[in-house]
């Protein structure tokens, strides 16, 4: 306590801004329910939200680079006009480049946190040399010690109150074992939970979903290109089983099979002439009509989170397609209905059946049973 | 490919630093981030140049590159090794070993140099923890999706196109990046590696590169503030673990810790071409403010603004600063970045599209 008897005010200001902290943290990181992470960007966030993360947010942006970042700025003032530490041209230098660099990631990349990162190195050692002065112009012996554990504590602090305040948002799967897949995924997804209430039946047997979206896909592809001639599931994959892939490269990534590239956020989807809008001056009718008929679309391969982004899109897809398959990254595919070449097939049925050593699934098509090998 | 390209390198540097501005350990540090970066570079310039060649042909040309510069520098390369695990097993502090890596300047002082070490060792294994956690974990993210379907993609023809839409015919994928080459070539590297081995579709190498160049940045600043003591150290560990953002840079592979890094050393090398106008350290200044350009387009812009912090503050006459610029210019555009002036006049038009963001 003898700290504190000496220098009352010091302790004061650093526990206002510890409060301070904590409350602007509340007030940046506290989440909505509408499923959309980057609300800076879209420009609906709250007006002290947008400039606190993200024109500040190189310094300021408490969720992503801590809640010590912002020091920067009075320990530079410090430093600067106290101790006159920046005389060198190298220094200066650096102040330069610090200033510039955070003023243009700020007007041009606010809306990306990985963007306000890039001087984070930067401004952490420089909060480190600054620390180090300041510590030793104010306290002596163990008065430093106590100031070192109260830093200690408030970066502490820091790390504790994003995974409070965070944890109901970003960890949804804690909550699995309690309430179920689905309606885990109905907490957050409200798009979903319409889609999924149309198909009751597959509300009712969600336990027998296929749950991995990407293999899925793997075997359609499979069974169009290496198992043509041997199964009957060709049918499935003729020229008709093309993709709607909704901003999920992991498709291409992972599997052959050949998507129709769109974003519902901009409502444009990728030819070989460039970007072209959707849904822009069609009716949802005659959006499906073009996405079936002139892209050739059977499937539609998205994710809840982003379906909200375009209500014409999630129209689109309340009423003209069926989620077949979700698995635990929240991906969704879904089959558009009468679309060109698409054949009736209950994933749900799928099971593993081995057949001399070598591992198939079965599916119901056109209420006859075929087998899928499995790579 | 993980430990002689990178000790090649920082031979290279720690042989032509002959007035020993950088101490040893900031030298290694500095080789071992141009590594990877330099391997895609020169991927970049065959594909350009000599396209539609083997995979063994790609393959060995880089690793005869650096092979050679390997042997080339064989004393140099051999005391950095050396060097390293003197640093990581010597725990009982030795006066004469103050300026080595790693090591602390309390050389008397036993239990802050153990508990620096402990803390050193602590953040490599939690790094190393974070790399296994990232080695069994598919490739998520959206943005680095994008970057590996194109470097497999460029893999797979063995040549860079410029063209107004990069639009894929037999899958459909169209590219919506506009940044340069070099990190989707990191993806194309081990793809060319996989194929000649067997294993197309492995990309530890591209999903690792992150925690890779993160341990780098917090070795960089360890060394840096090793001189400052024990307490410095530990807040240095804390700022660089702590925030969740950062860290993140870790557990989900993104170009960002890659591009990170490398500014990070421009901006040291930046303050030592002004400190000491040395000509080797400019030279080294415009080869990595080149390097992070061609990672990502923020990087351009960072770039020019650290070259104006030196034509502002270097203390050198006109003509010698006219002579610095085309210096400048001339390695900046050798470094990758004559690529965006590709792609402004037969490309995509790099930022003078209409930019989405996803």
């Amino acid at each position: 306590m003898k700290i504190l008897r000496s220098h009352p005010f010091l302790f004061f200001v650093l526990f206002v801004l510890a409060i301070d902290s904590i409350l602007l943290y509340l007030q940046t990181t506290k989440s909505f329910s509408s499923g959309d992470v980057n609300m800076v960007y879209r420009r609906i966030d709250t007006p002290a939200r947008f400039i606190l993360n993200g024109f500040l947010g190189a310094l300021l942006n408490f969720k992503f680079s801590g809640i010590l970042t912002w020091l920067v700025i009075p320990a530079s003032i410090y430093l600067g006009f106290k101790k006159k530490y920046f005389n060198t041209p190298a220094k200066k230098a650096m102040v330069f480049v610090f200033i510039l660099s955070t003023l243009l990631i700020g007007a041009k990349g606010y809306f990306n946190f990985r963007y306000q990162l890039t001087l984070y190195p930067l401004g952490s050692f420089f909060l480190v040399i600054a620390l180090g002065i300041f510590m030793k112009d104010i306290f002596t012996g163990k008065e430093q010690r106590k100031l070192f554990l109260f830093i200690v504590f408030l970066l502490a602090i820091n790390n504790g109150m994003f995974f409070l305040l965070t944890q109901q948002v970003d960890k949804p799967e804690k909550r699995d074992k309690e309430n179920g897949f689905i309606e885990n995924l109905m907490i957050k997804k409200y798009a979903y939970e319409r889609a999924v209430a149309r198909n009751s039946k597959l509300k009712k047997d969600h336990d027998h979903i296929f749950k991995n979206a990407i293999n899925f896909l793997n075997y359609i592809d499979t069974a169009g290109k290496k198992l043509s001639i041997r199964l009957p599931i060709l049918s499935y994959a003729a020229p008709g089983s093309r993709i709607l892939i909704n901003n999920l490269p992991i498709v291409y990534y992972q599997s052959n099979i050949f998507g129709v590239y769109y974003w519902c956020g901009d409502d444009l989807f990728y030819t070989s002439d460039g970007p072209k809008n959707l849904f822009k001056n069609r009716s949802i009718e005659d959006a499906h009509a073009y996405i079936s008929d002139s892209l050739g679309c059977t499937y539609v391969f998205s994710t809840p989170s982003y379906n909200t982004y375009n209500t014409s899109f999630e129209k689109w897809l309340l009423y003209h397609a069926k989620p077949i398959a979700i698995d635990n990254n929240e991906y969704v595919l879904y089959i558009i209905q009468n679309a060109k070449g698409n054949y009736p097939i209950d994933p749900m049925l799928a099971r593993k059946k081995d057949i001399k050593n070598i591992t198939y699934k079965e599916y119901l098509i056109n209420d006859s049973l075929h087998l899928i090998r499995i790579k | 490919m993980y430990f002689v390209f990178p000790v090649a390198l920082a031979g290279l540097i720690h042989r032509w630093d002959k007035n020993r501005i950088l101490e040893p350990g900031i030298t290694d540090i500095l080789g071992y981030a141009l590594a990877p970066f330099l391997t895609t570079l020169i991927l970049y310039y065959l594909f350009l140049l000599l396209p539609h060649h083997s995979d063994a042909f790609y393959v060995s040309s880089i690793v005869f590159f650096f092979l050679s510069i390997f042997f080339l520098h064989l004393p140099y390369t051999k005391s950095i090794t050396g060097r390293w695990l003197q640093a990581i097993s010597i725990h009982k502090p030795n006066p004469s070993q103050t300026k080595d890596l790693l090591s602390v300047s309390y050389a008397g002082r036993n239990l802050n140099l153990s508990i620096s070490k402990s803390l050193l060792i602590a953040s490599v294994v939690q790094i190393v923890l974070s790399s296994l956690y990232i080695a069994q974990s598919p490739l998520t993210g959206h943005d680095t999706l994008e970057y590996a379907i194109l470097g497999k993609s460029m893999g797979v023809e063995k040549a860079i196109y410029y063209q107004q839409h990069p639009y894929n015919p037999s899958t459909g994928f169209y590219y919506v990046g506009l940044h340069g080459h070099s990190y989707n070539l990191i993806r194309t590297w081990e793809f060319l590696w996989g194929n000649l081995f067997g294993k197309p579709d492995s990309d530890r190498y591209f999903r690792l590169l992150s925690a890779y160049y993160y341990l780098l940045m917090f070795l960089l600043g360890w060394k840096l503030l090793s001189q400052k003591g024990i307490r410095s150290l530990f807040i240095w560990f804390l700022l660089t673990y702590l925030p969740v953002g950062f860290f993140a840079f870790i557990t989900n592979p993104h170009v960002d810790a890659y591009r990170v890094c490398l500014i990070s050393i421009s901006l040291l090398l930046l303050y030592h071409a002004i400190d000491t106008s040395n000509k080797f350290i400019f030279f080294l200044f415009c080869i990595y403010c080149g390097s992070q350009a061609f990672i990502h387009s923020l990087g351009v812009f960072i770039a020019s603004i650290c070259f104006l912090a030196f034509l502002i503050f270097q203390r050198e006459s006109i003509f010698m600063k006219i002579k610095s610029t085309l210096v400048f210019v001339l390695l900046f555009l050798l470094m990758g970045n004559i690529h965006y002036l590709m792609d402004v006049f037969w490309g995509t038009g790099w930022i003078f599209k209409e930019i989405k963001f996803y």
